[in-house]
């Protein structure tokens, strides 16, 4: 059974209970009332006739039925009638002349209240039976049972199609909430529940959609891991079949055919130099794995002190590549790990001389938010529709010039990683002609 | 078809079923409690709503004229309290004497007597002397229905009603001093006659003057004063006349009132006690009414 048939039939058995209980107790009441009232009256009615009929005794007159306010009788005790207009009961057996008795009774469909007892005068005593026709008070009460049994029947008439709609707007939300979720958990997450109001439905609605919000978002979240993971074994597989097939060319050339001395030493080289590369990926591959799994120590460095100790291997590096670097590092203190920050630095020095640039400019400054790091190069540049992505792992701007130079595509991808290690902000900026700037913003950073 | 459409149907029906049986049920109750009612039976003790009287002096009663004359009993704020209470009555209870109250005889006799006064000083014709009818019922007036404190006894009045031939009387006697208080007469014209021109057969005022009439009034009032015995010799009494009103006024603020007016609809008990329905008669009412001013 659903639950709107619960509410329905709980709203009827209800509004049935109470309307009955309710009309019982006034039905009753009222009729209770007018019996007590005509009681009353024909206890009154019995002592007017008794001082009637006194006064008759007293003025020894004849019975005269004009006088008295009810039908009587009227006995001598040894049962003879002197006089009656009883129109219900008529025997009456005077039993006890001392005692004033009531009954009700009932003859012919009609319902009559008898008060009797003895009337002493002088020395006379009569027997006086007062009778007052209560009919109407019972018809009276049946009348209003059937009047209440229409009224009964006519609200319930009215009330039963609203107590239907009544029930459907209550369970209407509820069934919204029901379809919603059966259509999530059929895998449509893009499905919300239109529910209105502020009740505990629309609370329910509100939660249930902000939950299937959530998980849609880890859906795509989980599926754009489970395409990065995708991506990263194709590329992985890519770059390390390019250096392998060169190597196994090669080696099978030189394995099978005679070749002079200078083709074998070239052979050679490329041999060396794919497996150079192989030594890179695998490294920074290496790198990268550790880079997830490892927890780090972190130490306020500052990093004035840090570049002066890094001075001088930038500068040997640039100068093999014919490059020059400039440092302009104000003294600032930031929390990092020594080892991945100066892996990092390498990593984007390394990138901007594989750029082909001329000069490097390093520079760091205390600014609101933190420490800022910036390394900048005059180099080929980066595309800016390609910025988003140079971070990728094995994603090259220019994969030929980057294979020439050993480049595997990860160095980026680990500058990114380190950055996030460190809470830094990784910013990249380039026109793709005149140079990269690399920014990091060291949050809590602070001037020394 | 679905099986929640099922659901509704059997809902429906449940509901139906609910709705009868609701109805059945209190109907059965009514019925069981109706049925209760309806069977009582039991005796009845009549209690009276006034409490017993004590007279307070051991004097015996005064007796004048062989009418049993209580007023000794009364003070005049007893007297003021039990007309008020009597005049601003909402229901009228009927209930047994106690202790200290008239005895339905006593009653009778009082009014009967009174009346014998009354047609002395009215001039009524004997033969309307004879009374056909007598009925006296002792009552208290009541604010409520259900009074619970006890009245005094004095509080209690005998309604007496007289009938005859040509007259009908309804008299007010005081159930502890058996005085008059208030009455209403009824006489019965045999020719329709114009009130004040003095041929009025059953009063004999056809043979008098306006003036004769008019002293004849004020003397049954004088008659009704005394034997209230309210005002004591030497008091001041002031006599007023307006239209069919005769006053008389007391110093203490008692106030005695006659009224008498032709008509052609008395109260009805006239027909009821005489069994007497004439067409197009004419009536004289006569009302005498003890109260004080307010």
């Amino acid at each position: 059974m659903r639950l709107f048939h619960k509410i329905f039939l709980c709203f009827v058995v209800l509004f049935s209970i109470t309307f009955q209980v309710a009309g019982f107790f006034l039905l009753h009441f009222a009729f209770e009332n007018a019996m007590d009232q005509e009681e009353k009256y024909a206890l009154q009615g019995y002592q007017y006739n008794k001082f009637v009929l006194q006064s008759q005794m007293l003025t020894e007159t004849t019975y005269d039925v004009r006088q008295f306010s009810t039908n009587v009788g009227i006995l001598r005790m040894d049962g003879q009638t002197l006089f009656q207009n009883l129109r219900g009961k008529k025997q009456w057996n005077p039993d006890d002349k001392d005692t004033i008795c009531f009954k009700t009774y009932e003859s012919g469909g009609r319902f009559y209240f008898y008060v009797y007892g003895g009337v002493k005068q002088k020395d006379q005593t009569l027997y006086l039976i007062s009778e007052t026709d209560i009919t109407q008070i019972v018809e009276r009460q049946r009348q209003e049972q059937a009047f209440f049994h229409k009224v009964f029947l006519l609200i319930l008439a009215l009330a039963f199609p609203i107590i239907w709609v009544l029930s459907k707007c209550f369970t209407k939300n509820i069934e919204l909430v029901s379809s919603g979720a059966k259509q999530i958990a059929a895998g449509d997450y893009s499905q919300r529940i239109a529910v209105f109001g502020k009740d505990e439905i629309g609370e329910l609605a509100e939660n249930f959609n902000r939950m299937a919000h959530t998980v849609e978002q880890k859906v795509h979240e989980l599926s754009d891991q489970a395409k990065a993971k995708e991506d990263f074994v194709a590329n992985f597989a890519h770059e390390l079949k390019t250096p392998m097939t060169s190597v196994i060319g090669y080696a099978d050339m030189i394995y099978h055919k005679d070749l002079p001395r200078e083709q074998v030493k070239c052979a050679a080289e490329y041999i060396l130099n794919e497996a150079l590369r192989l030594e890179v990926l695998s490294q920074k591959l290496m790198d990268l794995f550790v880079l997830q799994t490892q927890d780090f120590t972190f130490e306020r460095t500052n990093l004035q002190e840090f570049f002066s100790d890094l001075k001088d291997i930038l500068e040997m590096i640039c100068y093999k590549r014919g490059a020059e670097v400039t440092l302009e590092i104000e003294s600032g203190e930031v929390s990092l790990d020594y080892d991945l920050c100066k892996a990092m630095i390498m990593n984007i020095v390394d990138n901007s001389l594989k750029a082909e640039c001329r000069s490097i400019r390093i520079t760091g400054c205390c600014q609101e938010g933190g420490y800022r790091l910036c390394i900048a190069d005059d180099g080929k540049g980066i595309p800016p529709q390609e910025l988003s992505r140079v971070t990728e792992a094995f994603y090259m701007v220019d994969k030929s010039r980057s294979r020439k130079q050993h480049g595997a595509g990860l160095g980026m991808a680990l500058v990114a990683k380190i950055a996030e290690i460190h809470g830094a902000e990784l910013e990249l900026d380039s026109d793709g002609l005149t140079g990269t700037a690399v920014a990091l913003l060291f949050k809590g950073g602070q001037k020394v | 078809m679905r099986k929640i459409h099922w659901n509704t149907i059997v809902m429906i029906l449940f509901s139906v079923v609910i709705v009868v049986v609701s109805i059945l049920g209190k109907d059965l109750l009514l019925q069981q409690t109706e049925g209760k009612l309806l069977n009582r039976k039991g005796e009845i003790s009549m209690e009276a709503p006034v409490a017993g009287w004590q007279l307070e002096t051991e004097a015996e009663p005064e007796v004048s004229d062989g009418n049993t004359n209580r007023n000794s009993q009364l003070t005049i704020d007893q007297v003021q309290g039990a007309l008020n209470n009597w005049y601003s009555r909402q229901y009228e209870i009927i209930h047994d004497p106690v202790e200290g109250q008239l005895s339905i005889e006593e009653a009778i006799k009082n009014a009967t007597d009174w009346m014998s006064v009354m047609r002395g000083k009215l001039q009524i014709a004997e033969e309307e002397k004879t009374v056909y009818s007598v009925n006296a019922v002792l009552k208290v007036g009541v604010r409520e229905m259900d009074q619970k404190e006890p009245l005094q006894a004095y509080h209690s009045f005998w309604t007496v009603r007289l009938a005859g031939k040509h007259i009908a009387a309804n008299l007010l006697v005081n159930a502890v001093t058996g005085e008059v208080w208030a009455a209403e007469l009824v006489l019965y014209m045999t020719d329709t006659l114009e009130y004040g021109t003095g041929n009025a057969q059953c009063t004999g005022w056809n043979e008098m003057s306006t003036t004769d009439t008019s002293e004849c009034r004020q003397q049954s009032l004088f008659a009704f004063v005394e034997q209230i015995g309210v005002w004591e010799a030497g008091d001041k009494v002031e006599l007023l006349t307006e239209k069919d009103n005769t006053f008389l006024r007391g110093e203490n603020g008692a106030v005695a009132r006659m009224q008498c007016v032709q008509t052609q609809s008395p109260d009805l008990y006239y027909y009821e006690y005489n069994g007497y329905v004439v067409e197009k008669a004419e009536y004289i009412k006569i009302v005498y009414k003890f109260g004080f001013e307010e």
